[in-house]
């Protein structure tokens, strides 16, 4: 049986090598596309999402075990991401500079035909996603991405929960519009 | 500009008419969305990122009473490394003499100490008997019925001497008040 993640951060702050391993093979997916997608510059994302793991080390003694610690995790790389682009501003990347080994394709379909198909609605809405302000394209990520409940994205963004739900019916008309302009449309 | 219209999978079109459709309940088009997000690629980082952050978290200056992270090594090759340690200091020891050295030390320490144990006991023995000798003695002499006479004459001329001190202090004392 998987060990908790209260386990985990238990033994991490005993010192367990392998239990802060094991937390970071768990959450590095989830940490890293939050700040790649506010970011927008997939080495300073992974320098940022270092950086999120290390601060959560060091402060790991201030996680209270009734939270869940993605959303714990998450409140910090966020805070990591905002600062970073109130510091820099925010550099588009093509898609065909994001490095391959940092985009993996879901292989989910079943020939060759739906494969094409999906690549290209894949990298259309990529970019769909990447136009969108870096706020939008965070909760369209934790939304959506990583699945997270309007409850879990107050508790990382510190946002009202009214403001999430405009800022999401805004980006998800975007993105449809986006669609619609590349041709992605059923009417 | 549009570009020429797709023809994507059943699934996908579901999603896409969602999203065309402007009155669609807003649990369908969550649905859709996600169905949409599904296609997204996963960024990752690098294969070595753990690791990477792993080396960071052990050069960073701790807060005050937290533990640094430490691998723990398997508690049968961490009993085995001590064992075999443990025989390497043996001997290394035993080769250049020390333990034997050492060895005669200790005995030569044990035997002088039992030694001096037994000096101690035999000693207190002695002390036990002497102590005995001379309470005989006492109770032999206390018991005596001269030593008895001597006893009931010291006591009654004790009583005499106090009694005629308490009369002669009292009689001084009324003469002093008188004065006065």
């Amino acid at each position: 049986m998987a060990e908790r993640d209260a386990d985990l951060v238990r033994g991490a702050l005993a010192g367990s090598e392998r239990a802060f391993h094991e937390l970071i093979r768990r959450y590095q997916r989830p940490v890293f596309s939050v700040i790649l997608r506010v970011v927008r510059d997939p080495s300073r994302s992974e320098e940022l999402a270092q950086d999120t793991f290390v601060k959560a080390f060091l402060r790991l003694e201030t996680y209270a075990e009734e939270r869940k610690f993605s959303t714990w995790l998450l409140a910090i790389a966020h805070h990591a991401a905002i600062d970073e682009v109130r510091r820099k501003g925010v550099r588009t990347t093509p898609l065909e500079e994001v490095p391959q080994d940092c985009l993996e394709q879901r292989r989910d379909a079943e020939t060759p035909y739906r494969v094409t198909e999906q690549h290209e609605l894949a990298a259309v809405l990529d970019e769909a996603v990447r136009q969108l302000r870096p706020d939008y394209a965070e909760l369209i990520t934790l939304r959506y991405e990583q699945e997270l409940t309007l409850e879990d994205i107050v508790e990382v963004t510190g946002l009202p929960v009214g403001t999430i739900k405009s800022s999401l019916h805004r980006a998800r008309k975007d993105l449809a519009d986006y669609l619609r302009r590349r041709g992605w449309s059923t009417s | 500009m549009t570009e020429k219209r797709r023809e994507p999978s059943d699934e996908i079109k579901r999603a896409l008419q969602i999203l065309d459709n402007r009155n669609a309940a807003d649990d369908d088009v969550e649905a859709a969305f996600r169905t949409l997000a599904r296609l997204l690629p996963s960024s990752s980082p690098r294969h070595d990122f753990s690791q990477r952050v792993i080396t960071a978290v052990c050069q960073a200056s701790l807060p005050t009473g937290r533990r640094r992270l430490r691998a723990r090594r398997p508690a049968i090759i961490a009993g085995l490394s001590g064992a075999v340690a443990a025989a390497g200091v043996w001997a290394l020891l035993w080769t250049t003499g020390f333990v034997q050295l050492l060895g005669g030390r200790i005995f030569l320490l044990v035997v002088q100490g039992g030694v001096r144990a037994i000096h101690s006991v035999s000693f207190m023995v002695g002390m036990w008997r002497w102590m005995e000798r001379a309470a005989r003695v006492f109770t032999a002499v206390l018991s005596s019925p001269e030593m008895l006479s001597t006893v009931v004459v010291l006591a009654v001329l004790s009583v005499l001497s106090l009694a005629a001190l308490t009369r002669f202090v009292s009689s001084s004392q009324r003469r002093s008040i008188g004065c006065s």
